[in-house]
């Protein structure tokens, strides 16, 4: 025993030296030793690989995100579809800091942040609060999902597998609890195939990755494609641009904060209701009524009523907070009212109506 | 010695861990090492929850197949989620082969202990209560296994759900038997499932006893092959509490057991008594004149078959517009005990629900379909018999 323990020791001291990213073997306890995200004069950059965003983010309580991927040498990512997530090499490390633009008085605020500028990036972190960087790590056994959450000096993050809620306020005086996830609810959204225990990462879908352009008008994509990161004959067909259509930019919004769960064979595949951008109408929730909503029903009859957000039922779960109620289940406290609205006006411009119900 | 040989482990392994700087130790909060223990359980190992009464702030959640997670008993090893800020559930398992014994789980925000694509499932002796009493603000379900192959809940007590304090969906193979369920709105419901025993259960004061139903618009249909048998069913008279828009709001107070759309039922042996609405009630989904888009979907109840059943005092106050009207219209102090709605499909011959030997209670089929014109209290459109079904094997578990 005490030899296994020394040999351990030994091994563990030998993991904190400078070396490229831990790819793969067990988790090292602070994210630096993970060796993907510098921390340097106020800003984190890519130690390995670059920095990406996606147009349409997951909605994260307003968190301000900072993603990098870093492939292995001389790999590249594959295109399966347009509206699928990249096939990402084994080896691959995928990093997303979350963070709070806070005051002295340790107020959060609710506000947008820049946009990326270049997959060379680095991320400023003045007048932030950095909350938890959350990895996946594609290892030759699957896809690995783990939080680091970060001391409250923003010196350092430490291997969080069993999370944590953390109290906040924002400068509207609410106070909601932030959620670090546990492993279980890491995979609680990357198993996408419930019950495989396969685990893949949500948001690098081409045609999202594709919707966010460089200040120097490429696309976000074709920079991926030009600096041989993604293995595509060609461009990808770009999901429609936040702020420019109804409809289009609605379905995108709700594959990204949805259609990990509500797809044909996610956790939410019991409901019936697929929320992926290839969707259907109908398989979005047209006229659908509850099955287990229970609370989340709000005493509406349909998912999605045409014509009348104030009676449809995805609304108001994104408009609500109740644990028991609110839609994504886990992930945010806040709502947010930007995609609520952008919901609604997508229903409200819906044709068609729904039958009114009748019981026995 | 085992036990001491994990201690010394972890404490040797949180010496390694803190030889590269480590974080913080996490305090001794029995709820922080549950949840630890959850998510760094071996396959086939046990979880030990020790007697107390823990709070959580957010859902617990269990993804190793094989586990054991096991209390003290439903009364001594008390999880408490009346303080939930984050979670769609207590409790969530995604995994095979779990077994869980001997624990509860309080006023969960949503559902208490949600079991999603299940294998070779064993519930035992837990408890999933909302203690505020019959609240439409509860949670939705109690034990609420879906999209599961092999199913056992027994000698569990569920109480208070909104929806459905034992709710079984899109599942095939399950058996449900000695368990006590009260103040739900639906005591029990089998729903989209195929090859179902539900016995020897004490339910009463829900708002519906025990439902067997088949719902369109899910991936999993064809809901069929469910026995309901040597159950206590009483009572079951509180008014419902779903919040509205579900389909088990549409279930009328004083429903003892019922059958909407699914195939293949047998109800015997039960003793089914004091329901203001009806002792058994079968519909088809038409009558919730909700609109039916789904090509896929039967919304027909076939093969029903109910005997032998011990009737007492039922439907003397019905909550439903159409059967208060019958009553007043027929001038009865009750209703049959045996209710039918009557929807059956064109080119129907013959019955779709038998009841014989259920006593002296009578039936009536509604004519619903023909705006409950000519209702038949003859009981000719009972008159039948079907062979008994198969029980079901769970393959060693029961």
């Amino acid at each position: 025993m005490r030899r296994a323990g020394l040999l351990a020791l030994w091994v563990l001291l030998a993991g904190c030296g400078p070396s490229g990213p831990v790819r793969e073997g067990p988790w090292p306890e602070r994210l630096s030793e993970l060796a993907v995200l510098a921390q340097a004069e106020g800003t984190l950059a890519p130690q390995a690989g670059f920095a990406y965003t996606l147009a349409h983010p997951l909605f994260s309580d307003y968190a301000w995100k900072y993603r990098t991927v870093s492939l292995p040498e001389g790999a590249a990512a594959s295109v399966l579809t347009n509206d699928d997530t990249l096939a990402f090499p084994v080896g691959t490390i995928i990093t997303k800091t979350f963070a709070f633009p806070q005051d002295a008085a340790g107020v959060v605020r609710t506000v947008a942040a820049e946009p990326l500028a270049s997959p060379a990036a680095a991320f400023s972190l003045v007048g932030l609060r950095l909350m938890e960087t959350r990895v996946l790590r594609h290892t030759a056994s699957g896809w690995e999902a783990v939080s680091y959450q970060w001391n409250e000096a923003g010196t350092e993050a430490f291997y969080a597998p069993a999370g944590a809620l953390v109290p906040l306020t924002t400068e509207g005086g609410e106070r909601f609890p932030y959620l670090i996830p546990d492993k279980n609810q890491c995979a609680g959204c990357h198993e996408t195939a419930m019950g495989t225990k396969i685990l893949k990462p949500i948001g690098p879908k081409p045609g999202n990755l594709a919707a966010h352009g460089f200040a120097d008008g490429t696309s976000q994509f074709e920079a991926w494609r030009a600096a041989g990161w993604v293995s595509a004959a060609e461009p990808a067909t770009p999901w429609a641009a936040p702020g420019s259509g109804r409809a289009a930019e609605a379905h995108a919004y709700l594959d990204a904060n949805c259609a990990h769960c509500h797809s044909d064979t996610g956790a939410a595949d019991t409901a019936g209701l697929d929320l992926r951008i290839t969707a259907s109408e109908l398989g979005r929730g047209r006229c659908k009524t509850p099955v287990a909503a229970g609370r989340g029903s709000g005493g509406r009859a349909y998912d999605v009523w045409p014509g009348r957000p104030e009676a449809s039922i995805l609304p108001f779960r994104l408009g609500h907070r109740d644990p028991g109620i609110m839609m994504p289940e886990l992930g945010r406290s806040l709502v947010h009212e930007e995609g609520v609205a952008l919901v609604e006006a997508w229903i409200t411009a819906m044709d068609g109506d729904c039958a009114a119900g009748l019981s026995l | 010695m085992k036990a001491a040989q994990r201690w010394l482990v972890s404490l040797l392994g949180a010496a390694l861990l803190s030889a590269c700087g480590g974080a913080p130790e996490s305090g001794k909060d029995p709820a922080q090492v549950l949840r630890e223990a959850l998510l760094s359980a071996e396959p086939g190992s046990t979880v030990t929850i020790p007697e107390g009464h823990f709070t959580f702030d957010r859902s617990l959640s269990l993804g190793v197949n094989g586990v054991t997670l096991r209390g003290a008993g439903h009364d001594k090893s008390i999880l408490d989620f009346a303080g939930q800020l984050a979670g769609a559930e207590g409790l969530l398992v995604a995994a095979e082969d779990v077994t869980l014994e001997g624990f509860a789980v309080l006023d969960a925000k949503g559902d208490a202990i949600k079991m999603n694509q299940c294998k070779n499932l064993v519930v035992r002796g837990v408890r999933t209560e909302w203690t505020g009493g019959p609240k439409s603000t509860n949670g939705a379900y109690g034990l609420y296994p879906v999209q599961c192959d092999g199913v056992l809940i027994e000698d569990s007590l569920a109480i208070g759900a909104s929806d459905a304090g034992i709710y079984v969906g899109q599942s095939t193979n399950i058996i449900v038997r000695r368990n006590q369920v009260a103040f739900n709105v639906a005591g029990i419901e089998i729903e989209n499932s195929t090859q179902a025993d539900v016995y020897e259960n004490t339910v009463v004061d829900n708002t519906g006893g025990i439902l067997v139903f088949d719902l369109p618009d899910l991936p999993v249909q064809g809901g069929r092959q469910t026995r309901v048998f040597h159950n206590t069913v009483a009572h079951n008279n509180t008014a419902n509490f779903a919040p509205e828009g579900n389909i088990v709001g549409t279930v009328p107070a004083g429903s003892g057991i019922m059958v909407n759309s699914n195939d293949d039922i047998e109800i015997f042996e039960n003793t089914i008594s004091d329901h203001q609405t009806a002792a058994v009630l079968v519909v088809s989904y038409l009558i919730t004149g909700r609109p039916l888009d789904d090509p896929n979907y039967d919304p027909f109840p076939e093969q029903i078959s109910i005997h032998h059943n011990t009737i007492e005092k039922s439907g003397y106050a019905p909550d439903s517009e159409p059967l208060i009207a019958l009553k007043t219209a027929a001038q009865l102090p009750a209703l049959p005990a045996i209710i039918w709605d009557g929807f059956v499909r064109p080119e129907q011959e013959g019955p779709v629900v038998c009841a014989h030997d259920n006593g002296e209670l009578g039936t009536v089929a509604l004519d619903a379909p023909n705006g409950f014109a000519a209702p038949d209290f003859s009981g000719a459109a009972f008159a039948c018999t079907r062979e008994a079904l198969p029980p079901v094997a769970l393959g060693g578990a029961e």
